[in-house]
Parts: structure tokens; sequence; C-alpha cells
């Protein structure tokens, strides 16, 4: 008695990506296509049912023509494909889980449909219907002598509006399997009382918060037990890297750096990725970010990069000039020597500001 | 500090060079391009290091490359605070590539600079920057003005060349306004109105989700509500439906009671139909012709038989007969009297006719008797009184009653038998007819017969309404279902149905528009993802909030340092500035000011007021801005600073060169002064006060 299901969740179909600029566009049409893979995967894992945890949309009332597009793809894997909506995409009455047809192999998780038996086992589970969601006790077992698979888009050992559980609600479900949405990073598989759990993570990464290589479980799961493995679906890779400039002393230098260490780290590959680089080290001049950024972007598909160097300046010797700028550091030190934690932050800034008011115009980074 | 050896092995054009110092007041002459700006930028390398970068003449390592690319380096001997130094340099194309030792000359051991950047940061805590805008004096350009001195100057407060307080103040005010500004047109103020945008929208779209939640809860109650009209109408329906059951089942019963009706009338009516009705009725008419005529007739008699004076038909008969015998017996008595009397009366009326044609006056006499002639004969009587023609008259009038009597006798006859014969027909009606009875019996069954008519067409329409015969009406009659449902009942039934009908209608519509809203929403953004924005926003404020307050708070530090600045330090530099410019100018001067807009003002001695710099001579412009650099210099690193000066007379005529050397001389027992020129008058001066030569 077992069952194989591919555990995803988080694609977050139609979410704007603003930060991509002119290439947002391209890259939510990406993300579609990580569906279509995950479609492939299935097929190719000979899994008997996809298990979607919630937040397919980045909205409830996604445009028409994603959700039309989703549920063509559905339809296309021909397998059973069991759903459950989460936060964003919650059952608001203009969803497109109601306002269009669903295909037939498709079944979402609602009040009248709480599960669906695929041979063996039963995959149940509880949608959000509106943005906010608090279970007080697991759902009952729907398939008591067989293998329950429980669907959920939860908030684990946090407080939160979005359905908040622990490990001890998944422990009293019952289930056999949890699979979990919500959580954009995947966790590995962990066991709560007899329970197996897992979050699967985003199959492809939306944000420099969601970093690494992104992809899907598949889950063996048996009565009493689960077998796991992660397969990388991402096409992109979000990266945040700190790379040390101090011994670049020209824009190009810096552009080599940068080029260099991504290379190192990622692989001849690594033009595909989307980077968030942050320059450290000495500063020996005054980098231009904005040109190291186009230059960088000619081949890398999306790159940012904020200058975090620091000039070398010695606070404590600056402070004790009989100068302006000497006067200003050792008011500055006293103050951030005496101000609260909470305040340090400010005094910091204000120092690193004033500073550089004497050396020329004080900039926002905006990186 | 004082700088006892320059070892250069490599820099700019001077290669294996060397410099020996006395600790006081040096002068190196050498014509130009000999290289004493190359020995005064080692030294400052040698302390300082260089930061410029790139490849411009401005990077020392570039400037001052050896032409045969030799790594530029030197040694650099000094004495600190009674310890002699040994400062080895090798200077690579970049800072990192630099490698400078400090030694303990004394012991040769290395000395750690603990945090200090450089030499120099070391032995001054000056920066470098600080060290080369104090130590480091040249002439100002004969141009340069007030101006020029009021920007050195402020080079020295603010330790950057290009820098004044104002400048700072003003990159700050710019930094903060460029996120946040009185007219909300800062970059932060743009992300707190769109965070105010992001709220309001999420609230929209909250109570979107509402309403949408508030349509379907609608649409579920119309549905169900459509339901319940459902099921009540089919209940309705067959309630309407049962009226017309009801309707059928007392149309047959109608029929049933119409036949029986029929046939109750039938039996009564004993076969008496129209035509006899009709016949009967023909036969009262000549009844009452009949006896109308009897009794017309019977009058008549009656009237002719008084006329005849008998009062029978009878004595009438009997009468006559006597009559006509006494008239027999009056035609044989004096006929020729009255013949002759009537015959001369005739005579005389046409003779007097005849007359009249000729005469009229005789005529009418004539006519006269003949008349009376005639009416005495015709009225001549027999002996017993009556005369033939009296006779004549009785008998006429005898035959003539008795003729009437007889014809009234035969009509009354008549009559009496056409009573009978109606009598007789009626009595088949009823047997105990009389005459006066059967009129009412023929009225009666003229009545029945009419209804019976009456029902009989009323049967065959409702048999044919009904499309069945009477045996049929039975027969549907008995399988029709019994049922309680009133008229009433249906009739109130009618009007709820019509009413539902109407409410279904209006409830299908109703729920088509509501999901039809449904369904034409478009696409939008969901609370989550506003949410998420709005968190993104927040934070994005958060950091520009941190910025302008960072730059508002550096601001006021700035401020504080800078009144700090004007009060700790500006005293003594006011002070001894004054006493530096009263001995370069021999007393002349001895008031000066440096003002909190960095300008100089000075003053002849005893002069109640101050002038501009710019009023007053350059050269002794110059002397002002000689004496401010050189206070400048005592005064910080603690008078260890040694100053090199560039040309810096170059304003001066050849007594105030000599007075601006001996206040060098004097300056140099306490700081070590090299003195650099390429002018040989220059250098006697100079050597007059006992200034070291030192040529190149």
């Amino acid at each position: 008695m077992s069952i194989k299901i591919i555990h995803t969740a988080d694609l977050h179909l139609g979410r704007a990506l603003p930060y991509l600029n002119t290439r947002a566009a391209s890259r939510r049409s990406e993300i579609l296509l990580t569906l279509q893979k995950i479609c492939e995967i299935c097929k190719s894992e000979s899994a008997d049912a996809l298990v979607i945890a919630g937040d397919i949309f980045e909205s409830p009332c996604p445009e028409r023509n994603i959700a039309q597009q989703t549920f063509s793809i559905l339809d296309n894997l021909g397998l059973p494909v069991v759903i459950c909506a989460g936060n964003h995409d919650c059952l608001l009455c203009d969803s497109p889980y109601f306002t269009q047809n669903l295909p037939d192999n498709v079944t979402l998780l609602t009040k009248e449909v709480p599960f669906v038996k695929i041979g063996d086992a039963a995959i149940y589970g509880v949608s959000f219907y509106d943005y906010e969601m608090f279970m007080s006790a697991p759902p009952s077992l729907p398939n008591k002598d067989g293998i329950n698979i429980l669907v959920l888009h939860a908030d684990i050992e946090t407080e939160s509006r979005y359905n908040p559980i622990n490990t001890d609600f998944i422990a009293t479900s019952g289930a056999d399997y949890v699979a979990l949405g919500h959580i954009h990073k995947k966790s590995e598989i962990k066991q709560a009382g007899n329970t197996y759990y897992a979050y699967s993570g985003c199959p492809e990464g939306q944000g420099f918060d969601e970093l690494d290589v992104c992809g899907v479980y598949s889950v063996m799961v048996e009565k009493g037990n689960c077998k796991a493995q992660f397969l990388p679906v991402s096409k992109r890779i979000h990266a945040f890297e700190k790379i040390d400039v101090s011994s670049c002393f020209d824009n190009l230098a810096v552009c080599q750096t940068i080029e260099a260490v991504l290379k190192e780290k990622f692989g001849q590959s690594f033009c595909e990725n989307l980077y968030k680089i942050h320059l450290v080290g000495d500063k020996n001049f005054a980098i231009d970010t904005a040109f190291v950024t186009q230059s960088l972007s000619q081949n890398i598909y999306f790159i940012k990069v904020a200058d975090k160097t620091n000039a070398k300046i010695n606070l404590e010797i600056l402070a004790k000039e009989p100068t302006l700028k000497g006067i200003f550091v050792q008011r500055m030190m006293e103050k951030l020597n005496g101000c609260t934690q909470q305040e340090l932050p400010l005094y910091e800034e204000a120092l690193k500001l004033g500073l550089a008011a004497f050396d020329g115009e004080v900039i926002f980074d905006e990186n | 500090m004082k700088i006892n050896k320059i070892q250069i092995t490599a820099f700019g054009k001077l290669k294996n060079f060397e410099m020996a110092l006395n600790d006081k007041f040096n002068l190196v002459f050498g014509d130009n391009e000999a290289g004493k700006s190359t020995v005064m930028a080692f030294i400052k390398m040698a302390l300082y290091g260089s930061s410029v970068r790139g490849s411009s003449l401005d990077n020392p390592r570039v400037k001052f490359l050896p032409f045969d690319s030799s790594q530029m380096g030197g040694v650099l001997y000094f004495t600190h605070d009674r310890i002699n130094y040994r400062l080895d340099c090798k200077f690579g194309a970049t800072p990192a590539k630099d490698k400078i030792i400090l030694f303990n000359d004394d012991t040769s051991e290395i000395v750690n600079l603990g945090t200090s950047q450089s030499v120099g940061e070391y032995f001054f805590d000056l920066g470098g920057q600080t060290f080369e805008s104090t130590a480091f004096i040249q002439s100002i350009t004969p141009s340069g003005g007030a101006d020029e001195i009021a920007k050195h100057l402020s080079s020295i407060t603010g330790a950057d060349e290009s820098v004044s307080p104002e400048l700072v103040k003003k990159r700050l005010v710019a930094a903060k306004d460029s996120q946040f500004t009185k007219r909300r047109v800062g970059a932060g103020d743009k992300i707190a109105d769109q965070i105010e945008k992001l709220k309001k929208e999420l609230q929209d779209e909250k109570d979107r989700a509402k309403m949408l939640s508030g349509i379907k809860a609608e649409i579920s109650q119309k549905q169900a509500e459509i339901e319940k009209k459902k099921q009540r109408k089919a209940h309705l329906t067959a309630v309407v439906n049962m009226a017309g059951n009801i309707h059928r089942y007392e149309q047959l019963n109608e029929l049933i009671k119409v036949h029986q009706s029929k046939n109750e009338l039938g039996s009564l009516c004993k076969g008496a139909n129209r035509d006899f009705i009709s016949n009967c009725h023909q036969a009262l008419w000549n009844c009452n012709n009949l006896q109308n005529t009897a009794n017309n007739e019977k009058a008549a008699a009656s009237k002719a038989l008084s006329a005849a004076n008998v009062n029978s038909l009878e004595q009438a008969s009997e009468v006559l007969e006597q009559t006509k015998a006494q008239f027999e017996k009056s035609k044989k008595r004096s006929p020729l009297l009255r013949t002759v009397l009537i015959v001369l009366g005739v005579i005389l009326v046409f003779g007097g006719v005849a007359a009249q044609f000729f005469t009229s006056l005789f005529a009418y006499p004539f006519i006269a008797v003949g008349v009376i002639l005639s009416v005495l004969g015709i009225t001549l009587k027999n002996k017993k009184g009556y005369n033939t023609l009296q006779l004549q008259q009785k008998i006429s009038a005898l035959e003539n009653a008795i003729s009437i009597a007889k014809q009234s006798n035969t009509s009354n006859q008549k009559a009496v038998d056409s009573v009978c014969a109606f009598v007789n027909d009626i009595k088949k009606l009823d047997t105990d007819a009389t005459f006066e009875t059967a009129k009412q019996t023929l009225d009666r069954f003229e009545r029945l017969t009419q209804v019976l008519q009456d029902k009989t067409s009323s049967f065959a329409a409702l048999s044919q309404a009904l499309g069945v015969s009477y045996d049929e009406a039975v027969k549907e009659l008995e399988s029709m279902p019994k049922t309680e449902v009133t008229e009433q009942q249906i009739a109130y039934a009618k009007d709820e149905l019509n009413a539902i009908e109407q409410t279904l209608t209006s409830l299908v519509m109703s729920v088509a528009t509501l999901n039809e809203r449904l369904n034409s929403s478009v696409a939008h953004k969901g609370a989550a993802q506003i949410e998420r924005e709005i968190y993104e926003a927040e934070k994005d404020l958060k950091r520009r909030t941190l910025f302008a307050n960072a730059a508002d708070l550096a601001n006021e530090v700035l401020a504080d340092a800078y009144s700090q600045l004007r009060q700790s330090f500006g005293p003594q530099l006011n002070q001894k500035t004054a006493e530096l410019f009263a001995k370069l100018t021999k007393g002349k001067y001895d008031q000066i000011k440096v003002s909190h807009d960095l300008t100089l003002t000075a003053g002849e001695q005893g002069a109640f007021s101050l002038i501009d710099l710019g009023y007053l001579s350059a050269g002794t412009a110059d002397q002002a801005y000689i004496a401010l650099r050189l206070a400048v210099a005592g005064l910080l690193a603690n008078g260890n600073l040694p100053i090199f000066l560039d040309d810096a007379f170059l304003q001066f005529d050849h007594n105030r060169e000599s007075v601006a050397f001996e206040l060098l001389s004097e300056i140099s027992k306490q700081q070590q002064i090299m003195f650099f020129t390429c002018k040989g008058d220059t250098a006697k001066r100079a050597q007059q006060v006992g200034a070291n030569l030192i040529n190149m």
C-alpha cells in the first residue's frame, strides 16, 4: 500500500516581480513554464498525483489568461492534481477556481470536497477562504484504514495569521504525510509523532529572500512511512553574494572580480542566474555601481550591485584632529558610545553620512 | 618630529638621492626641475601614502614613476620625542602593494603602528589631507585675493581643500531633502504616499472580498428562495390543475342532471310536443272565433226578431204566416185612386221641371203639387189601417229575422262543437280538463315543453363540449377522484401562483445579474500581495527615514562641531595669527581676526576697526595668510609638525622676505623648517638668518 506524489507549492503565478524591471514579463512566463516542468517530472517519476499546497496564484483573482494557461497545463498532465488554496489565492467568490472550469483531473479541496481518494490513499486538506485562517484542530482522517495525505498552507511554529500550526497539530492529525506550503524555503522531511511533514518551498525563486536552487519533493508515502527526494526544477537561481573588492582600483576591475567570483561559485552557466551583489572591503575609489551593473547586465540575466565598501578611515585618529571633520567624528563617537542599542543604527548612519558629506554628495543607496 | 635625512632610491627623477637636514631651519635651493617638489612628495608619500587612483598625473604613483620603471622607494630618518626612527618605503603600483616599515632606529625593532593607517597618523594624529593642508605652505596666487584666502582658511578648518562647512551642511540637507521635503516631493515622501495608497487599496480589497462574500451569500439565499418558490409553485400548480378536474367533475354532474331533468320533463309532458301544443292553440283559437261569431249572430238574430216584434223564431214563423195572409187581402182594394194620384203627381212633377227651362216663376208650384199627389197616392191605406207596402215590409222583416235566427243557431252549434273538439284534445294531457282548465293545462304543458326543449339543447351542448355521452359521463364521473380543495382555495392558489412566477422571474434575473458580477471580476491584487507590497515599502521607508534622520542628525552634530571648532581653536588661532602677523609686518598690523564666515580682517596698530583683507596689498594679504598657516601648523600636533614652505614668499619684497625668514628662524627653534626655493636671492636672505643651505 503506497502512493507516490509530487509535492509543490507557492508558485505565485502572476506575481508582478517589479524588482526585475524589464525582465519581469519574461520571468513570469518562465515561472509558468516551471509548472509545465513539474508536470513533466510527475510523468518521469511515475507519480500517482501532483499535490499543490497553496498559492499557485499570486492573487485570488489573477489575470484570466494566467488561470486558463495554468488549468490547461494541469489538464494536459492527465494525472490527478490536488490543490489546496493558500492565503494568496484564497477562495474568494471571483476566484478562477469558481469562475472557470477546473479540469476533470483537478480536485480543489473545499468544504464540499474535503478529500479525494486516489487508489489506497486519501488526499485531504483545508483551503483558505479568506486572507487569513486559523484552524483549531486537524481535520478528521478521511481514510482510517488507508494512507492519508494532508495538504495544508500553513505557518508552522510561528505566530501568524496564516493558519498557524505546530508539531502537536501535525502529530495529532494522524496523517501519514503532511504536504505544507506557505514557507518558500524548503524544509527537510521531518517527523512529528508518526506523521512526516515537509515544506517543498517554492519551485522558482521570486526574490532575493528566496535563494539557491528551488524544486519539488517526490514523496513515496506508505502507511506509517515516507521517503522523499528533492528534485530541482528552478530555471534560475537567486543568489546574494558579498564580494570583496579591496584589490580593485577601477570599475572594470570590479566587474572582472564579480564575474570571476560568480563563475567560480556557479559555474559556466552563472550568467543565467539572478544576483544581488554587495561590494565589501576597502574603498579604493568611488565605485560607479550603475556602470558596474550595466556592464555586467550585458551577460548576466539579472544583477544589481550595491557598494558597501568602507573608506579607509581610522575614526579614533580622525577624532583627534582639531579640524571640523575631526571634531565631527569626535562628537559622533561620543554619541555612539552613549547611545542605546536602538539608537545605534541612526548614529552609525549619521556618522557615515557626515563623513560622506565631506567627500561629496550624499546619495541614498537604492540597493 | 625632526627629519634628519632623506634617502631616495628611486622616486620621480631622483635616484639614489640623499639629503641631510638639521633640526631647525633648512633651506633647499635648486633650479626649476631640480626635484624640490619630488622631495616634498616623497616625504608626504612616506608619511601618509597616497589614495589617489587612476592613470592621471594626480596619482603620485604615476607622476613620480621613475623613467626606468624601477620600484619607487627610499628611507626617511627622523627623530621624534628623542627617539630615532627609520622609515623604509617601497611604493607599489597600488596602495596594497606598498611596503612601508617603521623601525626604531635605536633598537632596530619594527614599530607597530597599531590602528594607525599611516606613519603620519601614528605620530601626528592627523590625516593625510590635514597634514598636507597645514604642514605644506605655498604662496597664494596674486590673483587669489580674499576669496582665495577664505578658501584656504576653510581648507584648514575643514581639513579638505574642496569642502567648506557650508558645503557639507548643504550636502546633508540635500541628502535629507532627497527623501523628505515639506512639499512632499522626496523619494521617501513618495514611498510614504504609496504606503497610504496601498493601505487604502488593502482596505478596499478586504471590503471587496466582503462584498463578494455578500454577493455569494445573496446568491445562495436567492437560490434557496428559488427552490422554495419552485416547490410552492409545483404545489400550487397541482392545486390549480385540480381546479380543472373539479370543473369537469361539475360539468359531468351537470350533464347528468340535465339528462335526468330532461327525462323527467319528458314524462311530465306526456308526449306533448310543439306541434301538438301548436295544434291545440289553433283549435283554441278556432273555438274562440266560432264562439264570437255565434255570439254576434245570436245578437243579430235577437235584434232582428225584436225588430220583427217577435220574441223567438217560432213566434216569428207564426206571425209571418198571419202577415202573409193579411197582405193577400189588402192587395184587392181601391187601387185606381192610388194609381190616378200617383200618375197625376208624376205628370205635374215632370211638367214643372220642363217648365223651369222657360220660366222659373211658374214651374215650382207644379212640381210641389205633383210630389204631394204622388205621396198621397202611395200612402193611401186599406180599410184596416195597413197599406200593402207596410205589410210587405213586415213580411220581409219577419223573413229576415227568421233567417238570421236560424243562422245564429247554426253558428252556435259550430262553436260548441269546436270547444268540444279542443277539450277532447287537451284531455289527452289532462283527463279532467274542462274548457276553462284546458287552457291552463295547455299553458302549463307549453311551458313544460319549452323547458324540455331547453334542457335537451343544454344537454346536447354540454355533451358536445365535454365530448362524452350520458353513459360516458356517468362512467368518467365514477372514475374521478374526490377532492376537498375549494374553489376559493384554488382562486387563492392561482393568485399566489402568479405572484410566485413573477417573484421567480425576478429572483432568477437577480441571481443571473449577481453571477455576472462575480464572473465579470477583472484581475486584481489580493490582500496578501498588497500586504507584502506594504511590508516591502515600509521596509524601504524605514531605510529612507533612517537615512534622512541620520542626515539631520549629522547636520546637527556638524553644526555643534563647527561651533566647538570656532570656540576652541578659533581664539588660539586668532591670537597666534595676530602675533605672527605683527612680527611679519614689524608691528604695523597687530590685529587680525578669523571671522565665522571664514574671512580674514586685519587692522593696523591702534586702529579701531578691522578691514577686509581684500583692501590690503597682495603682499600684506599674503603675510596675513602666511601668519595664519604658520599659526595653524604651530597649533596642530602639539608643535611637532615639520613645516614645508615652497617658495611661500613670492609676493614679498626683500624686506618683507627678510623679516619673514627671521620669523621662520625663530619658529625653527621649536619646529623644523624646510624652505624650498629656486631663487638665489631668497636663499641668501635665508642664509643671513642662519638657515642651513642645501643645494640640489
